[in-house]
């Protein structure tokens, strides 16, 4: 059943792609997926281009897709190993979403970071405090691991 | 329930609801030996629905919503009736729609008309059954619309909104009735009956005056219902004052409202807690480490000597040492091995450092020993009570005794159970108090009940129904010296804690 319709989700995204993000599995195997999303232009992130890699569960879309940066990325949501702190991904997650739906929450948790829920204290802390050096930290990154 | 891991004992779970009946007064009594009694209700989960109904039906009532509308609303205000009428009153209908009980009237015009294919986008596949919830109109197909519930459901959440993210609906105890049709078969869990728990919970959770018995599986409720004075008004100022809230679940499992913990009667919470974390962390492993092994004298390291000579070398440290006598080897010379510095006092004033670690240690081991025997004790007379029905049974029929003078029997058992619960805990006590004569009072307190036990326990090992008849004023006054005993013992160390003759470390 999971494999109708991860096939369906492929074939959306090949008839009506997402503007900003693009997906697609590895090799044969329909349950691993690499995405990569473009750096919002209103973001520190501008000009980046950041690798994702996604493990559907057998039970998808009951359970929620496994989704996880290999791009390094400087963001408070976000942790070295590359886990995403979405509640989408989490609790929040419904059968009615879609990969192309969720990447597009990845887009605006880009722009818009959760520094009151944060994965790295640390950098939610200068979020919060010092915006200027989370923003130059953030562009530095983004220059050094995605350009 | 969270709290059913600090309940590892089993020994309530066989006084099965028949045994109610019999002296309850018993096992009831909250505190005996102090005037103020803890007052409490003891209700079933069908008990507790119904007022839980009576609860939204009130509310109903006053604004003018169905049953199920108003469960929905009082678990998003806490049940609190007055805020609901409080909202009802400053926003009107619009707090069905703040809520997700409607639609805004814009929503509602601008909803998907029930499409002609009938592919689910969930599964991707042709079905025949297409399913939406009743107040907005997104369909999936029964199967992953059951599918989706029962995973929210099985989380035990009581809020439930409808499967399509941007939609805010929240899942009506009809929508789960319409759904449920659809299985009429036996190995479908009625999704109705799991709400209605999860709601119950919910509605358990949000009051402090209700707790779940934290017995395994137990689905029962104890109900606080105030104080018999009105000299105190808090669960806290009750427990200050030295008094234990020993409650009575509908199912006969007696546990402490206030830490949710098995009937610890008479030590307070915290040194029941500490001593449980305790047993639980180490009580097995700090047994072997004792008996097996030695530390290093230089480093402290854990050494297990598995075989080989007794000229050791610290694998962490490196340093040399006689198994025997813990001193450095090179004091042993060169010549055959002969410890015979055995009594020199250098080794004598380590040792005493040793020895102390080591005494805890082993006040600890020993007052375990006695808790856990009574414990493991408890548990066979606990499996010897679930015979004791056909025994009782037996008695009956071949001797022709009634129903009424057979009771001793079973009466004396549960006071036998009661007992050593009383005995094991004051052993766990014992470990934290300061050494001093009013614990050696305690002590002689605990033999007098020991021994009591001790030859009750033993009356118990007759098995023919005739010795047992034949026997049975034994039976009486064994059990009626044995739980004056257990109340001079509770009593003592209900005064020793409140006098404080006994010093918690």
């Amino acid at each position: 059943m999971s494999s109708k319709r991860i096939n369906k989700e492929l074939i959306d995204l090949g008839r009506d792609p997402p503007t900003s993000c693009s997906a697609g599995p590895v090799g044969d195997d329909l349950y691993h997926w690499q995405a990569s999303i473009m750096g919002p232009p209103d973001s520190p992130y501008a000009g980046g281009v950041f690798f994702l890699s996604i493990h559907f569960p057998t039970d998808y879309p009951f359970k929620p897709p496994k989704i996880q940066f290999t791009t390094k990325i400087y963001h408070p949501n976000i942790n070295a190993s590359g886990n995403i702190c979405l509640d989408i991904l989490k609790d929040q997650w419904s059968p009615a979403l879609t990969i192309s739906k969720v990447l597009l929450s990845i887009c605006s948790l880009l722009t818009d970071a959760n520094p009151d829920d944060p994965l790295v204290p640390e950098i939610a802390h200068i979020y919060k405090s010092d915006r200027a050096k989370y923003e130059a930290t953030a562009k530095e990154w983004t220059k050094k691991y995605a350009v | 329930m969270a709290t059913s891991d600090y309940y590892d004992s089993e020994e309530e779970l066989d006084l099965s609801e028949d045994d109610l009946e019999f002296d309850l007064q018993d096992l009831h009594i909250t505190s005996q030996d102090s005037e103020i009694e803890f007052l409490f209700k003891s209700l079933t989960s069908d008990v507790l629905w119904i007022s839980i109904v009576e609860k939204a039906d009130h509310v109903a009532a006053f604004i003018g919503m169905t049953r199920d509308e108003c469960l929905v609303l009082l678990q998003h205000y806490d049940w609190r009736e007055d805020k609901v009428l409080d909202d009802f009153l400053s926003l009107g209908d619009e707090i069905k729609v703040s809520k997700g009980l409607a639609l805004s009237s814009k929503l509602r015009h601008s909803l998907p008309l029930h499409s002609l294919s009938r592919i689910c986008a969930i599964c991707c596949e042709q079905v025949d059954q297409m399913f939406h919830l009743e107040q907005c109109s997104h369909e999936y197909c029964v199967k992953c619309y059951t599918r989706y519930l029962s995973d929210k459901l099985r989380q035990q959440d009581s809020l439930v909104l409808c499967m399509e993210p941007s939609c805010s609906i929240s899942v009506s105890l009809q929508d789960l009735k319409a759904l449920d049709s659809n299985f009429p078969g036996k190995d479908h869990k009625p999704l109705y009956d799991i709400m209605i728990s999860n709601i119950a919970k919910n509605y358990v959770e949000s009051n402090p005056k209700l707790k779940w018995c934290p017995a395994p599986d137990c689905t029962g409720i104890v109900q606080f219902d105030g104080f018999s004075t009105y000299e105190i008004g808090t669960l806290k100022e009750y427990l200050d004052s030295h008094n234990l809230p020993i409650v009575t679940c509908p199912y006969s499992h007696s546990f402490c409202f206030a830490c949710s913990y098995e009937d610890h009667d008479p030590i307070p919470c915290n040194i029941a807690k500490n001593w449980i974390r305790k047993s639980k962390d180490d009580s097995e492993t700090a047994n072997w480490i004792d008996i097996n092994t030695k530390q290093c004298p230089k480093c402290d390291a854990v050494i297990e000597k598995n075989g080989g000579c007794n000229h050791m070398t610290c694998k962490k440290c490196a340093y040399q040492f006689c198994w025997i006598c813990l001193q450095d080897w090179p004091l042993h010379g060169t010549a055959y091995y002969n410890c015979s510095r055995y009594d020199a006092s250098a080794i004598k004033e380590m040792h005493q450092k040793q020895q102390t670690t080591k005494q805890s240690l082993k006040r600890y081991l020993h007052y375990y020993k006695f808790y856990i025997s009574h414990e493991l004790s408890a548990h066979q007379d606990n499996d010897l009570f679930r015979s004791i029905e056909s025994r009782v049974q037996e008695m009956q029929q071949d001797l022709g005794i009634s129903w009424i003078d057979c009771q001793f029997y079973r009466t004396a058992m549960k006071l036998l159970i009661k007992s050593r619960k009383v005995l094991k805990w004051s052993y766990a006590l014992l470990y934290y108090c300061e050494v001093n004569n009013y614990v050696y009072i305690v002590e002689t307190n605990q033999s007098f009940l020991s021994n009591s036990i001790e030859d009750l326990s033993h009356l118990f090992q007759l098995t023919d129904p005739k010795c047992i008849v034949r026997e049975r004023l034994q039976f009486i006054n064994l059990s009626n010296s044995m739980k004056k005993r257990e109340a001079a013992l509770v009593e003592i160390i209900h005064e020793g804690l409140k006098n404080q003759h006994l010093k918690v470390t």
